[in-house]
């Protein structure tokens, strides 16, 4: 009996957009001091979540959706397709609350669907999906190094700054590493395979990978300290990055009087 | 037991933001500097991990592996799933930032319980048993804070939390074999990653 075939294992949302950047083209954003894109995401975040009018967060989402399809920045797909991770506890959501929720209800498809569930779970996606977009309009373009900036200047702890580079680094180096053993292992495995084998096998990959990060940290500590680099210093990278000018606080200015309005008028 | 932005009430919110800063706080005390590195790198690895399906009869699931992360990075634990839930949310948009404290507080404090799951009996137990009860114990405890989250932000998802245990249930059950299985194949190979 031929082996299963070979299925990539990892499933990173970005997979097919390319991790990390997610903007296609190089838009005015990019000059943009990170810190007053952070804060603009922030703002109008909590706005959205505040909301609760069905009209606002659906038709922020789908300003957001043709703007981004407008400005070439990606295609529909591709904002369709990092949309779809999002909706997954929303799913959940549609599928309880309409029948959870007491209140009014209308039968359809032989069944009692409450309208105050519906209005929840519908109120529950729009937000969601609003802020994923408002996140992929202002921080797509930024990438790690981007935000590893905005912290850095946000004056948060120079230890969970390190922490964010580190990770981030050692996530996109990694990935087709462990996606590699890990396919490796299920070509080893038999069909005949029991369920005990299986989990075994993908155990023994995922230790594995834990003892070689371990070994490998030693060696970054250790070369860390050659270059003479503290991480509690607060000395970090020097990114070379714009620095916060009048268009900044125009900015973060236009988005917290967007928030304000969205708070009084949503 | 990660929640999306926009189902979470602003008071729950705010809770979970000032708990996530404690916690995240105590963590970066608890952490020396030139532990960093090696909090980072497990922290990718417990991130990809976190990714990889496991099938499960016809069907895969999505493990989180909350209670390894007790047991090999302890406090630290916590700004670990910070960076993890922050590098979700700015460069995938799954999640979000409003969410974030909270989402932090929930897999921090289970991440937590199972380091202690796993330390609280000592020598006792068999390390094989201590490792179920990590993995175990940290979805429970996960998932007691998410119902927790859900119940105090509006009366109208309280209708639905029995499914999410009866989904949550069987995960712990699986979490809990794979973190033995895992713990046995470090213990065999670096048994100095659990100590540390």
């Amino acid at each position: 009996m031929a082996p299963p075939p070979p299925s990539v294992d990892i499933s990173l949302p970005a997979a097919a957009a390319g991790y990390p950047q997610f903007s296609e083209r190089k838009t005015q954003r990019h000059w943009r001091d990170a810190r007053a894109l952070l804060l603009s995401a922030a703002t109008v975040s909590i706005a959205l979540v505040m909301a609760r009018s069905l009209w606002l967060p659906w038709l922020t989402a789908l300003l957001l959706f043709i703007a981004l399809i407008w400005q070439g920045r990606s295609a529909a797909k591709n904002v369709c397709r990092r949309l779809l991770p999002v909706n997954g506890f929303m799913l959940f959501l549609w599928v309880s609350l309409p029948f959870t929720v007491a209140g009014e209800s209308v039968h359809w498809l032989g069944l009692d669907w409450s309208l105050a569930g519906l209005r929840l779970a519908a109120l529950s996606t729009g937000k969601a999906n609003a802020i994923a977009l408002v996140f992929m309009a202002l921080l797509g373009p930024l990438g790690i190094h981007g935000i590893a900036q905005a912290l850095m200047r946000l004056k948060v702890s120079p230890k969970l700054t390190w922490l964010f580079l580190l990770t981030a680094g050692t996530i996109h180096r990694l990935r087709d590493h462990f996606a590699t053993a890990l396919r490796a292992m299920r070509l080893r495995l038999t069909p005949e395979a029991t369920l005990r084998q299986r989990w075994g096998g993908y155990a023994a990959v995922m230790a594995r990978a834990f003892v070689q990060s371990a070994l490998r940290a030693e060696t970054v500590q250790k070369a860390m300290r050659c270059r003479g680099i503290d991480p509690a210093s607060g000395a970090l990278p020097n990114f070379d990055a714009k620095r916060w000018d009048g268009a900044d606080s125009a900015l973060v200015g236009v988005t917290l009087a967007l928030a304000v309005a969205m708070a009084v008028f949503g | 037991m990660h929640i999306s932005e926009g189902v979470l009430s602003v008071p729950v919110l705010t809770i979970g933001w000032v708990a996530a800063a404690g916690g995240v706080a105590w963590g970066l005390r608890k952490l020396s500097p030139e532990k960093i590195p090696h909090v980072a790198l497990i922290a990718a690895v417990l991130f990809l991990a976190a990714l990889v399906r496991f099938p499960i009869g016809p069907a895969s699931i999505h493990l989180t592996l909350l209670g390894l992360a007790g047991v090999l990075l302890g406090w630290p634990a916590v700004p670990a799933l910070f960076i993890a839930l922050m590098l979700q949310a700015v460069l995938f948009q799954f999640g979000g930032l409003v969410s974030l404290g909270a989402n932090t507080t929930i897999m921090g404090a289970a991440a937590l319980s199972g380091g202690l799951a796993f330390r609280l009996f000592g020598t006792r137990l068999s390390i094989m048993l201590r490792a179920f009860a990590a993995g175990f114990a940290a979805v429970v405890v996960g998932t007691i804070l998410l119902c927790a989250a859900l119940w105090f932000s509006s009366a109208d998802f309280r209708g639905a939390l029995p499914l999410i245990v009866a989904t949550q249930l069987p995960l712990a059950l699986i979490e809990g074999v794979l973190t033995t299985l895992i713990v046995g194949f470090v213990v065999r190979s670096m048994p100095r990653l659990l100590a540390s």
